[in-house]
């Protein structure tokens, strides 16, 4: 910044020296300590953020084609049992009976950045199962008739198979896209794929069919020009006779879009069947859960940073593709850091400690849950913790490890927790399971309102509601591989045979048996009459019955297991270490560049840091760069602006300083060449901005194209 | 079998046989058809128009005559010639008897790329083929299409005889009334033939050949004209009745198969069939489900009774999902469109009292209300204020909300007018319905009602 004093700087051409070249970044490269220099450490941290990352992504991978694995199977077994009956040949005169495309509409929901990798899963599952033949169109890209059909044939022509088994290359450039063209391919590949002569390739996993289908899949179905899709279903329902196409669509709203795009004459060529595409809200689920209610990955999310990523989510996009960018990202961010240097497995996180010099052990010691945790000890021990090296060394690394024991009983517990109270009315603590674990992250959870309703609700549950929901709580844990939690499924299920053995007829030894199906805590109750029951039930202070009674001792003893399992992180000494809890995540990941422009030109002292453009009344000071100036004069007119004026304005807030100084205010009338200059320079940025156009309407105007005043 | 008139035209009778039994209930229009080829050596009608509803049999009862009868020919579907280079292409190729193949290296038969060169390899090939005695049929479908290609070509292809000056025959085939073709002078007036609707009796004359094996042709009929009482009044598409017909015939013979019932139940097999027909009438004219997912569907109503839930989760009417911002863009962006921008102020300002309408205002509304006139165009800015305005807590003006606008936009949730330049004021439609809009709106608690002026 300093060698160009105005925010123009991208007008100026730097021209590249010579010798310099552009080298190439790797990632590494930006792993750097404070003063830009890479040591040891910073090379530890970058892999270690390195190799977590790619164990993390293979897992996340893994979910990525089994997410969707029923219905692509689905789909793949009905396009595979499209065409039945096709056969080429001239002496059988094949009878088509219908005219109609097969055509699978995969509803894939509006979470568009993921479409991509849905559609290439698809593909390459079609490829290994069904057909070579499977061309991607995306609407960006068939804008005319022309386009779709030379895009087409150029996928399928220039097949990996064909060009493989071939010695001479098929120039498709050359060929002139036509659906004959196509004809005469197809049935070519075909004689070629049945000639005995050939030997079968080795590459080919599976055989296909002898006549394997041409799927065309349209990725983006709302987005085709209404006119070019109808046309090509009809000129595609032409030629079903000598090609079995099938047609596959991405929908991402709902199959009334086919209806919206397609006139009754052209949709009645279609044969549809519909597929569901798993809802995004499922894949986040299952990734949120694989990657962090995890004790496989020590990298967590602070409660902010999680919570602003489900947003995005939630309120933005639907989109798991970003999540996990921005679940990369914050894990980048925490490599970045001193801390991050810890964030891995125990036997190299120790000898790391170990290894520690001075100065990395206060890094550690200034983080605040540890400060916390020191001034709880007693002087003697706070005076060796902060001063005796060897000591906190010991102290980091048993630290560290409940750290890990609390991860291995906090997840199971926290899904049993989740279990017993996702059912409840109103969900007080959450349908989804992430709704609980941001709660979790945020405080203990066990001082919420919501964990004291949802107890006040289990306190009145029917035993056989109560049965069911342990019996859930029990299968989470079972389900649970990552550690030991035999201890606590071995109390419930004897809580469970207790149930069990009550009885029927122990509910009616108490007295007022009349109350009893009325207690019943059904699905649909609402939350209100609930709280009155409570509020009666509290008054009459009657006899408990036995069921009750034993009800209670369960949930004492639950609630007892979520108060030692489930504190929140943040109250642990050294949490630091693996949670990411650097809020300035919401820049990066949820920008706002309008808001950034306003502020720099407002106020470019935000930016550029330099005292003399420091003002406190939200005045610019006439240091400031041009286009801030004219950027507030701007402000202050209406939506025509008078150039002339405008420039006046400019004079005069550029010369205001110096008449400080005592500089001559003869130049008044006429004005300064070069402030002139800088003026329309001013202005030509404003507009590159965005913030004023030229104006038909009236000459020497522009139009102001925001709204808003100072 | 209902033999052909006596007048033959050199034909070969079976072939003839062959070509009345494919083109049942049509049987007077191929009578004219041949009448007007004539012999093969014969100077035939130089052209002729056929006009009718889709579905009425016209490529049909034309690609039958050509194939049966083995006549040279050409058959292009206009639509599938976006260029009138590509017109060209396939006319000469399919007369010259090219195929692209990869002996040929997929080429064509020779370049051509205007009327002139057109015409005159045209005849080049004739005289190859030695054709020049016999008429060359150039069938044109969907010849509707000619008419937004170059001005000369259907000038010139109405005189495509003279101008070659051998015997060809142009066949244009089209939904539409020949006088929609007149356009500019050249116009040769063709020989005009309709093909009017299928009666109830034709229609039932043709689909009892679809008949299936094992059932006897009476007992298909029966089962046809079940279909037809039911779907005649709805729909009279050939097409259309044809593959309800297919659809649900397996349903009809159900009970057979059970051994419930015998062929000759007709009762009772009515009895069992005309519910699910009725539910067809709703679901399947959409043809949002293959025959395979609608037996399904059968089945699983079958065995719960609740199949109309059932049908609506197949048919797509189940709620889409939308991010939250997303949904009060989308209904920002259908206030814009649907509301006056002159009442914004009093919608969305705090204190802007209650609003009432006059007595004039009350007139004017009742002549163009918003909602029969479908959604007005809004700039981004109106579109922004309001959205603003109806969101709950605050919302920073980040990248991701202006990138929703475009998920919208290409979603068709919203369409953009006018100019594509972002900057020169972008304006914008919303073009989902009110229903569609409520249901979204309840989604989000936000009572759509009572800020839609139309409604006040
Ligand atoms: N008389 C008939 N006998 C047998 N089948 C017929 C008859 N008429 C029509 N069809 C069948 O109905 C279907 C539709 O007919 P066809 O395509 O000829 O209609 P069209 O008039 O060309 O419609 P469009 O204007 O949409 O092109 C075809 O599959 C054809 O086999
Ligand atoms: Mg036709």
């Amino acid at each position: 910044m300093s060698t160009s004093g105005s925010v123009s700087k991208a007008c100026f051409v730097f021209k590249p020296k010579a010798g310099k070249r552009k080298k190439k970044l790797n990632p590494a490269d930006y792993f750097v300590d404070e003063s830009g220099a890479r040591t040891e450490a910073t090379r530890a941290r970058c892999e270690t953020y390195q190799i977590l990352w790619e164990d993390m992504n293979k897992d996340i991978e893994a979910l990525q084609t089994d997410i969707h694995k029923k219905v692509f199977d689905d789909l793949v077994g009905y396009v595979g049992s499209t065409h039945p009956g096709f056969c080429l040949g001239e002496e059988i005169q094949h009878k088509v009976s219908s005219n109609e495309i097969p055509t699978a509409a995969l509803v894939t929901g509006v979470n568009m950045p993921d479409h991509g990798m849905i559609f290439s899963n698809l593909t390459s599952l079609l490829q290994d199962n069904i057909t070579p033949y499977v061309a991607r169109l995306q609407a960006k890209d068939c804008s005319a008739m022309k386009n779709i059909m030379s895009k087409v044939i150029m996928q399928f022509m220039d097949n990996k198979e064909l060009l493989d088994d071939d010695d001479d290359e098929v120039q498709v450039k050359r060929i002139s896209p036509t659906m004959p063209v196509l004809c005469g391919w197809y049935a070519d590949s075909v004689k070629r794929s049945q000639s005995p002569n050939k030997s079968p390739s080795k590459k080919r996993k599976t055989s296909y069919g002898q006549y394997p289908p041409l799927v065309i899949v349209m990725e983006d179905l709302e987005g085709f020009p209404a006119q070019v899709l109808q046309d090509f279903i009809i000129i595609c329902s032409q030629y079903l006779s000598r090609l079995p196409l099938v047609l596959v669509f991405g929908i991402a709203t709902t199959v009334t879009a086919v209806h919206t795009l397609l006139p009754h004459s052209v949709s009645s060529l279609l044969c549809m069947e519909k597929f569901q595409a798993q809802p995004s809200t499922e894949y986040l689920s299952q990734v949120i859960n694989k990657t962090l209610l995890s004790t496989k990955y020590p990298f967590k999310l602070g409660h902010r940073v999680f919570q602003l990523l489900l947003d995005i989510f939630l309120y933005h996009d639907f989109s798991v593709v970003n999540f996990i960018r921005g679940l990369q990202f914050a894990m980048l961010e925490h490599f970045f850091n001193d801390l991050g240097m810890l964030c891995c497995g125990v036997k190299l996180r120790t000898s790391r400690i170990r290894a520690m010099d001075h100065r990395e052990l206060e890094a550690i010691r200034k983080t605040s849950s540890f400060r916390r945790y020191v001034e709880l000890q007693k002087p003697q021990e706070q005076r060796d913790l902060l001063l005796n090296d060897k000591l906190t060394k010991d102290v980091f690394i048993s630290l560290l490890k409940d750290l890990d024991s609390y991860h291995t009983m906090c997840y199971p517990i926290l899904h049993c927790l989740h279990a017993l109270t996702c059912g409840l009315p109103r969900h007080p603590l959450g349908k989804q399971l992430r709704e609980l674990y941001s709660l979790v992250l945020e405080s203990n959870v066990w001082e919420t309102q919501g964990y004291k309703d949802a107890f006040n609700l289990l306190r009145l549950m029917a035993r056989d509601d109560l049965v069911s929901v342990l019996g859930q709580c029990v299968e989470k844990l079972e389900g649970w591989t990552e550690s030991d939690v035999s201890d606590v499924i071995m109390e419930v299920q004897t809580y469970m045979a207790q149930l069990d053995s009550l009885g029927d007829g122990s509910q009616e030894e108490q007295e007022e048996p009349e109350e009893r199906p009325k207690e019943r805590l059904s699905k649909t109750t609402k939350l209100h009459d609930l709280q009155n029951r409570l509020r009666e039930s509290a008054k009459q202070k009657k006899k408990l019955t036995k069921y009750e009674v034993l009800r209670n001792k369960i949930l004492d003893y639950l609630d007892e297991i979520f108060r030692t399992h489930l504190p929140s992180p943040t109250t642990l000494p050294l949490h630091e270490v693996y949670y990411y809890r650097v809020s300035t995540l919401r820049r990066h990941m949820n920008a706002a560049p309008r808001a950034a422009i306003q502020t720099a030109l407002s106020n470019p002292y935000y930016y550029l840091q330099d005292e003399t453009l420091k003002s406190e009344d939200g005045t610019i000071p006439n240091t400031a760069p041009d286009v801030c100036i004219a950027y507030k004069l701007h402000l202050e007119c209406g939506r025509l602006i008078n150039l002339y004026d405008w420039l006046q304005a400019f004079v005069m807030l550029v010369h205001s300083g110096e008449e400080n100084d005592g500089a001559g205010t003869s130049k008044q009338n006429k004005v300064d060449e070069v402030l002139q200059a800088r003026f329309i320079r001013a202005v030509s940025e404003l507009q590159f901005l965005g913030f004023i156009k030229p104006t038909k309407r009236k000459t020497d105007h522009v139009a102001r194209l925001t709204w808003g005043g100072c | 079998m209902a033999a052909g008139p006596p007048t033959v035209f050199g034909h070969p009778t079976e072939q003839l046989a062959d070509l009345y039994s494919s083109c049942p209930s049509r049987h007077d229009l191929v009578t004219q058809l041949l009448a007007l080829f004539g012999q093969n050596n014969h100077l035939s009608c130089p052209r002729v128009f056929l006009y009718g509803p889709t579905g009425s049999g016209k490529s049909h009862v034309i690609s039958s005559i050509l194939n049966t009868l083995k006549l040279p020919h050409a058959l292009v579907n206009c639509v599938e010639c976006y260029t009138s280079r590509l017109l060209y292409d396939h006319i000469l190729n399919q007369v010259a008897l090219v195929t692209p193949a990869p002996d040929n290296d997929y080429t064509n038969y020779s370049r051509c790329d205007n009327m002139n060169d057109f015409v005159k390899t045209l005849r080049t090939i004739i005289e190859d083929r030695e054709l020049q005695e016999e008429t060359m049929y150039i069938v044109l479908d969907k010849a509707e299409r000619l008419r937004e290609m170059d001005m000369n070509i259907l000038p010139a292809f109405l005189r495509l005889g003279e101008l070659t000056g051998c015997n060809v025959c142009v066949v244009l085939l089209t939904e539409i009334v020949w006088e929609k073709f007149r356009a500019g002078t050249g116009m040769c007036e063709p020989l005009v033939l309709h093909f009017p609707d299928y009666t109830k009796d034709e229609l039932l004359e043709i689909l009892s050949s679809d008949c299936p094996t094992g059932y006897t042709k009476d007992f298909y009929m029966s089962y046809v004209n079940i279909v037809l009482s039911v779907f005649y009044m709805a729909c009279r598409n050939l097409n259309e009745i044809r593959h309800l017909a297919l659809l649900n015939f397996p349903k009809f013979c159900e009970p057979i198969k059970k051994g419930e019932a015998t062929e000759e139940d007709v009762h009772k097999l009515w009895r069992n069939i005309e519910p699910h027909l009725r539910k067809a009438l709703q679901t399947v004219y959409l043809r949002e489900v293959s025959s395979a997912q609608w037996e399904r569907m059968q089945e699983g109503a079958a065995t719960q009774e609740s199949s109309s839930a059932n049908i609506k989760t197949l048919t797509g009417k189940v709620n889409m999902e939308l991010p939250f911002y997303s949904k009060f863009l989308l209904i920002a962006a259908y206030l814009a469109s649907y509301n006056p921008a002159r009442t914004d102020r009093r919608f969305f300002l705090k204190h802007a009292g209650k609003m009432k309408k006059t007595v004039q205002q009350m007139k004017r509304d009742e002549r163009a209300s918003s909602q029969l006139l479908g959604p007005k165009p809004f700039p981004l800015d109106r579109l922004m204020a309001i959205f603003y305005s109806i969101v709950e807590g605050k919302v920073a003006p980040t990248a991701n909300i202006y990138s929703q606008i475009s998920s919208l936009v290409t979603l068709r949730l919203m369409t953009q007018v006018g100019s594509d330049d972002q900057l020169d004021g972008a304006k914008f439609k919303c073009t989902v319905g009110l229903d569609f809009m409520r249901s979204i709106a309840r989604t989000v608690n936000f009572d759509i009602i009572r800020y839609l002026y139309d409604f006040v």
